[in-house]
């Protein structure tokens, strides 16, 4: 722990060190043009902080999920050669229901990034239905 | 550099075709109708939809301002001229011009926009430019010029130079108001703040100072998590006044600025407007100059679709074939500066044939350039087009059908990615193309793969070209002699005798006044179809000149070619669509 | 002195005394960080002329013979550029995102075993791959933070780019990695390393070596999966606002993660430390670290290679390589090699 630490303190120092230094060199001056987000030349509309698609969000939920799943498989795969057969069906009835998930987001269509927008999208599904 | 050109006592007979004044009428067109202004829309409907002779495309807009005509058939006394061109590519490139004579300073006719897609975009400029305003168009507002600018350009009392005007200023407000949203999203129905349900999108500029937009295009996005909602292209930012130029040159010293409407062209955007003028005059131009141009123009045409490969490579992510294909180009530049002395302007064609012969020894860098070439194309191929990742970035993105093409005035490799067999230089051959032996290429699948592919397939049949013309290049004349309008001799020949040195004084230091008339010449370009429109009033330079650009046209279709896709199919659609800024904004 | 290297050699280093363990740290964590800064300057250098060669470029030759100084003008025009700290952002996040990636992707090495010899490895952590696994997890912060806090539409797009790919393919990296820590039977990768003493893994793990490698080029957003900062598309992505040092953090950052994740490829499947041969005339204490470095040096080669190749990967072509083939991959990877392990218990060096 010791040395963990005081190695992530020398990483530190060395990025504070970086920034201070540059911070210390560099030239500082302000303009309206500067003080503006880049988008291109053309000051923006709008806030950068829109609420976000769907999409990426539920990836962050798959990913906690199947995350979380694979954790508790760590210490399994340190005792296979012990638990043997019986130990390697139970991991295949815990893989089974982390795959059974995987599968039914996909059939759920979870695993679809590419429709078109959502207004043709949205389109598409109620003419369906 | 060496000339094998001999110099003889020219033949420099005065007036054997033409008269001075003769009135030559319009050329190259097939049919003209004079339309009154309530009837254009009727007659154009007509005309579209007529079952024995229809025209599915609606080729460009011209308007001519009138006011300063000296030499007009008996009668005419309307303020401007508004010329629809209509064509048909499946019926041997057949063209109509309907004309509508228009009364008043600012005059107003129905849109076609609804007969037309692509009259959108042609309509604006005329509004832009000319000042007559379009009824039931959506979006009428200015197109290439700013917002806040005042006056319409090419209207003949607008000032030709900026010394004739006051000094232009604008206030940050004004510049704020231009950049802002508000200004755009009044009364415009492509792009929207909200989508259906009420949520708020994300808008985002793309450009004008973006890396991937190919020069200073600016592209406005409504983003719904990284799917387009909405595509509003806004050009203009490259707009030079090209047209509004050619009515201060002499006919003879405008070749230069052709070459800078599409810089990636050479000599491919002189060719139209000198065969338009040589149309004009009446001008044969001898066969080794014709064999000449076709050469350059194939060569030009290999080095912008190597231009198109390497930055349509960068925008789909790779970043290695851009640097392959500058090699490539690099060598056709060290070729083309030995025979033009220039390298992306060459300035080389001259109406009546070309500046200079070529110079001796021209075959073999030529012949070598072609070896090593056709063993690197095939390399492209292999490290881009065949690449899964970008198979499938390309495959089914930007889908543009037939019909759509057709609508939306699509041209070039574009149109006959689209299944189209259509290329000009074999349907409606100019400069002898029907003498040479090569295949068009096409592909049906539509999308921005087949656009590669069908490019990369050009790239090979024009360097089956430039060998036929390595082979063909018959010895002779490279400038025409027999028309007073060709361009003068050259200076060693004036000392000659008195007569040539005044010929020559005269039309290097005045110009030439050409035939009255009105002249069109479109051809293929590598990027599409160009077109020329020159019209002349009997003076030393052009009364109008329209230049109708592939590019605009192909710009036009990005909303709907990309919308709803992901942004980063953007990207591939504008990168397999092979447009260049100064092309579009002219 | 020979009794604290005989103490130091012998004793396990859980049972170290906290000051050895501190003052070996920092000594070792100081010629690590001080050696990868100037190998990520390097590689800089590296990259350039690689790419040039291979697009038939001369590359940076300015500076110095070869171009060699580059590095240093780099850093010293770096180092005197304007800082900006634009008013729109995020103060401290906007800060503090340059420094967590720079913590991140070089804290990770702290568990890397450069030889036999146990002061070649900062700390030995028994759980040495959840370490990783858990900075790199941590590293995704460094680049929401950037995204979020720069307030800039094109940040905001790069941020969430990058967080949706860099979570995706995490989740294939773990699965894989955990084939190998079946076969070794430990989670500390100096034992990973000794378990390949006779068999490197990836002879025993063909898949899960693929799958191991696409998934940390994805993780270390470069070609062809640098969506996040793909500048055709978004600018800059998620650093479009930074300037100065603390852009130069965060290419340092992507830098270090190409030599950390060589090593840790290097490492997990291709026996680290361990040589095919012995190379005459070397004394055994570092031929372990010449070979490691020579695995390193070769992925590293390879990551340029195909940053050279490659078109970049559409967002959702990623996301679907990701789930549907990645990680399913990975799971039937995973219980094969347990059916192995059952099977044929010796496997992965153990008696």
């Amino acid at each position: 722990m010791v040395a963990i630490i005081v190695f992530s303190l020398v990483i530190l120092s060395q990025a504070v060190a970086a920034v201070v230094t540059s911070y210390l060199l560099g030239i500082r001056r302000h303009n309206a043009h500067k003080d503006m987000p880049f988008e291109s030349g053309i000051a923006p509309t709008g806030d950068a902080r829109l609420r976000m698609a769907i999409p990426y969000y539920l990836v962050a939920i798959m990913f906690i999920l199947f995350d979380v799943e694979i954790l508790y498989l760590y210490p399994y795969a340190l005792v296979v050669r012990e638990l043997s057969w019986p130990g390697l069906i139970k991991a295949m009835i815990f893989l089974f229901f982390v795959f059974a998930g995987l599968v039914y987001i996909w059939l759920r269509g979870g695993l679809i990034w590419r429709h078109l927008s959502r207004t043709a999208f949205k389109k598409a599904s109620s003419s369906q239905s | 550099m060496k000339f094998s050109r001999s110099v003889e006592k020219p033949v420099w007979e005065s007036g054997t075709t033409n008269s001075l004044k003769g009135d030559r009428g319009i050329q190259g067109v097939n049919d003209v109708y004079w339309v009154k202004q309530d009837e254009a829309y009727d007659k154009i409907q007509a005309l579209k939809n007529d079952p024995q002779r229809p025209f599915p495309t609606l080729f460009d807009i011209v308007a001519i301002d009138e006011s300063e005509r000296q030499n007009r058939p008996a009668g005419q006394d309307h303020r401007y001229t508004l010329q629809y061109l209509l064509w048909n590519p499946d019926r041997g490139s057949d063209k109509v011009l309907v004309k509508v004579p228009l009364e008043g300073n600012d005059p107003k006719i129905k849109s076609i926009t609804p007969l037309f897609k692509n009259a959108d975009w042609y309509e604006r400029e005329v509004y832009d430019m000319m000042g007559v305003t379009f009824e039931g168009h959506h979006n009428m507002r200015r197109i290439l010029m700013p917002d806040w600018w005042q006056g319409h350009p090419l209207r003949k009392d607008h000032p030709n130079r900026a010394t004739e005007m006051p000094p232009l200023t604008i206030s940050e407000e004004d510049l704020a108001e231009y950049d802002g949203w508000e200004m755009l999203s009044s009364g415009d129905s492509y792009i929207r703040r909200k989508d259906e349900d009420g949520n708020e999108l994300m808008i985002l500029n793309l450009g004008p100072n973006h890396p991937g937009t190919h020069g200073v295009l600016r592209i406005m996005l409504t983003l719904n998590g990284e799917y387009m909602e909405d595509v509003y292209p806004v050009i203009g930012y490259h707009h030079r006044g090209a047209e509004k130029m050619a009515e201060r040159q002499t006919f003879h010293s405008y070749i230069p600025y052709c070459d800078r409407i599409d810089y990636l062209g050479g000599t491919t955007n002189e060719l139209p407007y000198v065969l338009a003028c040589e149309q004009l005059a009446g001008i044969k131009v001898p066969e080794r100059a014709t064999v000449m141009r076709v050469m350059l123009a194939e060569i030009y045409r290999l080095c912008n679709h190597l231009v198109w490969f390497g930055t349509f490579g960068h925008d789909v992510g790779a970043m290695t074939p851009v640097f392959y294909t500058f090699r490539e180009r690099e060598n056709l530049f060290k070729i083309i500066e030995m025979i033009t002395g220039g390298r992306m302007h060459p300035n080389f064609l001259r109406i009546g044939g070309c500046s200079m012969d070529l110079p001796v020894g021209w075959q073999e860098p030529i012949k070598l350039f072609l070896k090593d070439f056709d063993a690197h194309v095939h390399e492209y191929d292999n490290l881009l087009v065949q690449n899964p990742i970008f198979k499938t970035r390309t495959r089914d993105v930007g889908k543009m059908s037939l019909a759509d093409c057709y609508e939306w005035g699509v041209t070039g490799p574009n149109l006959r990615a689209s299944g189209s067999k259509f290329d000009l230089r074999k349907v409606a051959p100019y400069c002898g193309y029907e003498g040479y032996e090569f295949e068009v290429v096409s592909h049906t699948d539509g999308d921005c793969c087949a656009r590669a592919t069908v490019r990369l397939g050009e790239m090979i049949q024009s360097a089956r070209i430039i060998r036929q013309c390595i082979d063909l290049m018959p010895e002779g004349e490279v400038m025409s002699r027999d028309n007073r309008y060709a361009f003068p001799p050259r200076k060693a020949e004036t000392m000659m005798d008195i007569e040539t040195l005044i010929n020559h004084f005269l039309a290097v230091g005045w110009g030439l006044d050409m035939p009255v008339g009105e002249s069109f010449v479109m051809i293929e370009q590598p990027k599409g179809n160009s077109g020329y429109y020159v019209v002349s009033d009997g003076r030393t330079s052009p009364y109008r000149l329209r230049i109708r650009t592939p590019s605009f046209a192909h710009m036009q279709t990005l909303p709907a070619l990309s919308r709803g896709h992901l942004l980063s199919d953007l990207l591939a659609v504008i990168g397999a669509m092979d447009f260049v800024l100064a092309d579009i904004d002219r | 002195m020979k009794d604290f290297w005989h103490v130091i050699n012998t004793l396990p280093q859980e049972q170290w005394p906290p000051l050895y363990s501190a003052i070996q740290s920092l000594i070792l964590g100081g010629v690590i960080v001080g050696a990868l800064l100037s190998a990520a300057g390097y590689l800089v250098l590296l990259e350039r002329k690689v790419l040039a060669w291979m697009q038939h470029r001369v590359g940076p030759n300015r500076c110095g013979p070869f171009g060699l100084l580059q590095p240093l003008a780099d850093v010293l025009k770096l180092l005197t550029k304007e800082d900006s700290l634009p008013p729109f952002v995020d103060k401290w996040l906007f800060i503090a995102a340059p420094a967590i990636i720079m913590l991140t992707a070089i804290l990770s090495l702290a568990v890397v075993p450069f030889g036999q010899p146990q002061w070649l490895v900062v700390k030995d952590l028994n759980v040495g791959i959840l370490f990783f696994l858990a900075l790199s997890s941590l590293g995704v912060y460094s680049i929401v933070l950037a995204g979020w806090s720069s307030n800039s539409k094109y940040a905001a797009l790069g941020g969430l780019r990058a967080t949706a790919q860099m979570i995706s393919y995490e989740l294939s990296m773990s699965m894989s990695l955990l084939a190998a820590v079946m076969l070794a039977g430990s989670l500390s990768l100096n034992k990973i390393v000794e378990a390949q003493s006779s068999l490197w893994f990836v002879i025993l793990q063909p898949l899960g070596f693929v799958i191991f490698v696409i998934s940390v080029i994805a993780e270390s957003r470069r070609a062809p999966f640098d969506l996040p900062e793909a500048e055709n598309e978004i600018v800059a992505g998620f650093h479009t606002e930074y300037s100065s040092m603390k852009f130069a953090l965060f290419f340092l950052g992507e830098y270090v993660a190409v030599v950390l994740l060589s090593f840790v490829i290097s490492t997990i499947y291709l026996g680290g430390y361990h040589g095919l041969f012995d190379i005459p005339y070397i004394p055994a204490a570092i031929e372990g670290p010449i070979w490691l470095l020579a695995k390193v040096g070769f992925f590293i080669f390879f990551f340029i290679w195909i940053r050279a190749t490659y078109p970049r990967f559409r967002y959702d072509h990623l996301m679907e390589l990701g789930w549907k083939y990645m990680i399913p991959l990975s799971v039937l990877n995973l219980i094969a090699t347990a059916v192995l392990i059952i099977l044929f218990p010796t496997l992965g060096g153990h008696k």
